[in-house]
């Protein structure tokens, strides 16, 4: 199907028909319930919340916010459940079953309930491909991700404006999402973001984008639309780094550092970093997690947990006999390489997406460019 | 007895009955197991599972049975953490999960025709003992076979019974060696890679099969190289902290590669420029 040209209400007749076939999730201000306000003057991540109306999505650049991820992959997923068993028929003080009524540990929500993701940037876009490749065409699927991949329609929005921290051109990627979505929207003219823009270019990218689309309508959008989205598209990418820092380019970046394996620059910057794992716990290709045990109040129940981790945890590497990355130093080295490593099955990309992510919300400055800048600094890199 | 409720298929455990418990040192125990649903696919060997105590944990042990009779699963553990420690202490008819066989196996099929060492410090025994079983079926297949083992005493050799058999074969070359001696020791006195002076194979056709504390690889490693073994017919098998077993979770990534998933047997140039490094 050619792209369609929508104006603003039937931008909100298609958002509205997403929300007949579930929730629909976008980047929104504000705060959970109960949790406290930041100190004035401190800036609070956006978050993927539902929302009720196309025009409340906070279309910023995606550094501003939390990553989409965590509805896909989230943040933690009961595995099994067992009971509390009296005499102990294991070595553990459990065995599988149905715990006891009113014990129960938090159940899934229903993987297969449709929703919908609103603005949903080229570089999360382009991270979802890469969670793909980990969790759902890897070695073995994951039966709850890729049930809500299915379940999942995604509206992609092109960058209509380069924010402070993006470099997403420099790790292969584009301001306009590529991949795996159903649609994506263009705004035409307006203010920044798009939320003032009046006129949308929007492309089906799925059998179910284009039904969606039939059902708000709009208009076959002419050369001018066309050619008046290259323009928008063309003066955020002008505004973006093309390469990591310096020399280092998407081809070369984990070979370089690699080579650098030894450098003693590292243990500068490990001394710099707080070892809080805010980037990693902020990026949206990080697919690391635990398995965890949890115990009810009562403890006549138990289940286990799959729950987010950070490589940059101190426990993460620890065996029973010894730490494999008991420096954070080596945490470092170890998620900075991943980052700059080639993507699985995704052709010239990095696994880092170039969001800025890392870089605005790391408490002591780094993030990837800054960590790549002092490496260099430090004759680390070539 | 109730199944866990399936909720991610690769991540779910399966019970299996404990037969039997067997002390081999101090510190380390032998447990086999039943799974409780027939057709689990069977080991290669070299091969580990993900071993459950309920409500404790979960830690990937190498099966260190005999491939050639799978529907019992051996497990050597010691126990060192809190997971090792409920397993070690298991009794029989008691029911712990398990998910496997996952990883890479030793290349037992490509090493015939040619001679083997089988070098193996400490614990690193329990993933090369069904290599030994294999071999030992199909004796016919290899060349020259040679077991280096070192331990750190004569009490904390694994497998006595086993290797008092293998010792009294014409066939195959046992060789031990222990750190420290105690009265009663009569055999060899010193490092795994001293008894490289004893042993008889021919190193253009051999393949080598290293497991053991890294230090013990990385020193094998020399030695191998040092005699003329090539690093493309050298395997070793490590140990990472593990999570999902599947190549997901991230835990026991080394560089580019997943020890669960890729490893744990790797070929050692695949991963030469991995190892020794500043833990990558």
């Amino acid at each position: 199907m050619p792209p369609r040209l929508l104006a603003t209400d039937e931008v909100e007749a298609l958002f509205q028909a997403l929300r007949r076939r579930g929730p629909v999730f976008g980047p929104a201000a504000g705060l959970d319930s109960g949790a406290r306000p930041p100190p004035a003057g401190r800036l609070t991540p956006l978050r993927y919340a539902p929302l009720e109306r196309a025009c409340d999505a906070v279309l910023a650049p995606a550094a501003f916010g939390y990553p989409a991820k965590r509805l896909w992959f989230r943040p933690s997923v009961t595995l099994a459940a067992a009971r509390r068993a009296v005499p102990a028929s294991g070595p553990g003080p459990w065995e599988p079953g149905p715990p006891p009524a009113g014990a129960a540990p938090p159940l899934n929500p229903d993987p297969a309930r449709p929703f919908a993701v609103w603005g949903v940037r080229g570089c999360d876009l382009a991270a979802l491909e890469r969670l793909d490749a980990v969790l759902m065409t890897g070695p073995v699927t994951d039966p709850e991700y890729a049930a809500r991949r299915r379940a999942g329609t995604v509206v992609a929005f092109t960058c209509t404006q380069a924010g402070p921290a993006c470099f997403c051109t420099a790790t292969g990627g584009s301001p306009v999402p590529a991949g795996g979505c159903d649609l994506v929207v263009t705004p035409l003219a307006g203010g920044p973001g798009g939320n003032g823009a009046r006129e949308y270019l929007v492309e089906p990218r799925s059998a179910r984008g284009e039904a969606l689309v039939e059902e708000v309508g709009g208009r076959p959008a002419g050369r001018a639309a066309v050619a008046a989205a290259a323009a928008v598209i063309g003066s955020v990418r002008a505004a973006l780094p093309r390469s990591l820092n310096g020399r280092l380019r998407p081809e070369n970046a984990a070979q370089k550092a690699a080579r650098r394996l030894d450098s003693p620059a590292w243990d500068e910057l490990a001394g710099r970093c707080l070892g809080c794992a805010a980037c990693s716990l902020t990026c949206p290709t990080c697919p690391c997690f635990d398995v965890v045990e949890r115990v009810s109040a009562t403890a006549d129940a138990g289940w286990r947990e799959r729950r987010w981790t950070s490589c940059l945890v101190p426990d993460f590497g620890r065996l029973a006999s010894h730490n494999a990355r008991a420096r954070r130093e080596n945490r470092l080295k170890h998620w900075l390489l991943h980052k700059l490593a080639p993507a699985e099955k995704v052709t010239g990309g990095l696994t880092c997406v170039g969001c800025g992510r890392c870089s605005t919300w790391c408490p002591a400055g780094l993030g990837l460019r800054a960590a790549l800048e002092s490496l260099e600094g430090e004759g680390g890199l070539p | 007895m109730a199944v866990p409720q399936p909720v991610l298929e690769p991540m779910v455990p399966v019970t299996a009955k404990v037969l039997g418990v067997r002390r081999e040192t101090p510190d380390t125990w032998t447990l086999s197991l039943e799974p409780d649903r027939p057709g689990l696919p069977a080991f290669r060997p070299g091969q580990f599972n993900m071993v459950y105590a309920f409500g404790i944990g979960e830690v990937p042990i190498s099966i260190s049975g005999d491939p050639a009779r799978p529907e019992r699963l051996v497990h050597t553990v010691r126990a060192v953490g809190a997971v090792t420690r409920a397993l070690a202490g298991s009794r029989p008819g008691q029911v712990v999960g398990l998910r496997g066989p996952f990883g890479t196996a030793w290349p037992v099929e490509e090493a015939r025709g040619r001679d083997l060492v089988v070098a193996a410090g400490g614990i690193g025994l329990a993933p090369l003992r069904p290599v030994l079983y294999h071999v030992l079926s199909n004796r016919a297949d290899y060349d020259r076979v040679v077991l280096l083992y070192g331990a750190r005493s004569r009490a904390e050799l694994l497998y006595r019974r086993d290797l008092e058999r293998w010792r009294g074969r014409f066939d195959l070359d046992v060789l031990v060696t222990v750190d420290r001696p105690d009265a009663r020791w009569r055999g060899n006195v010193g490092v795994v890679t001293a008894l490289f002076q004893q042993a008889a194979f021919r190193p253009e056709a051999t393949v080598a099969l290293v497991c053991g504390p890294e230090v013990m690889i990385r020193f094998t490693l020399l030695e191998l190289e040092k005699r003329g073994v090539p690093d493309h017919r050298t395997y070793v098998s490590l140990e990472r902290n593990m999570k999902c077993g599947v190549g997901t979770c991230g835990h026991c990534q080394l560089g580019p590669v997943f020890v669960c998933h890729d490893g744990p047997v790797f070929r050692t140039d695949r991963i030469r420029d991995w190892l020794g490094k500043r833990e990558p």
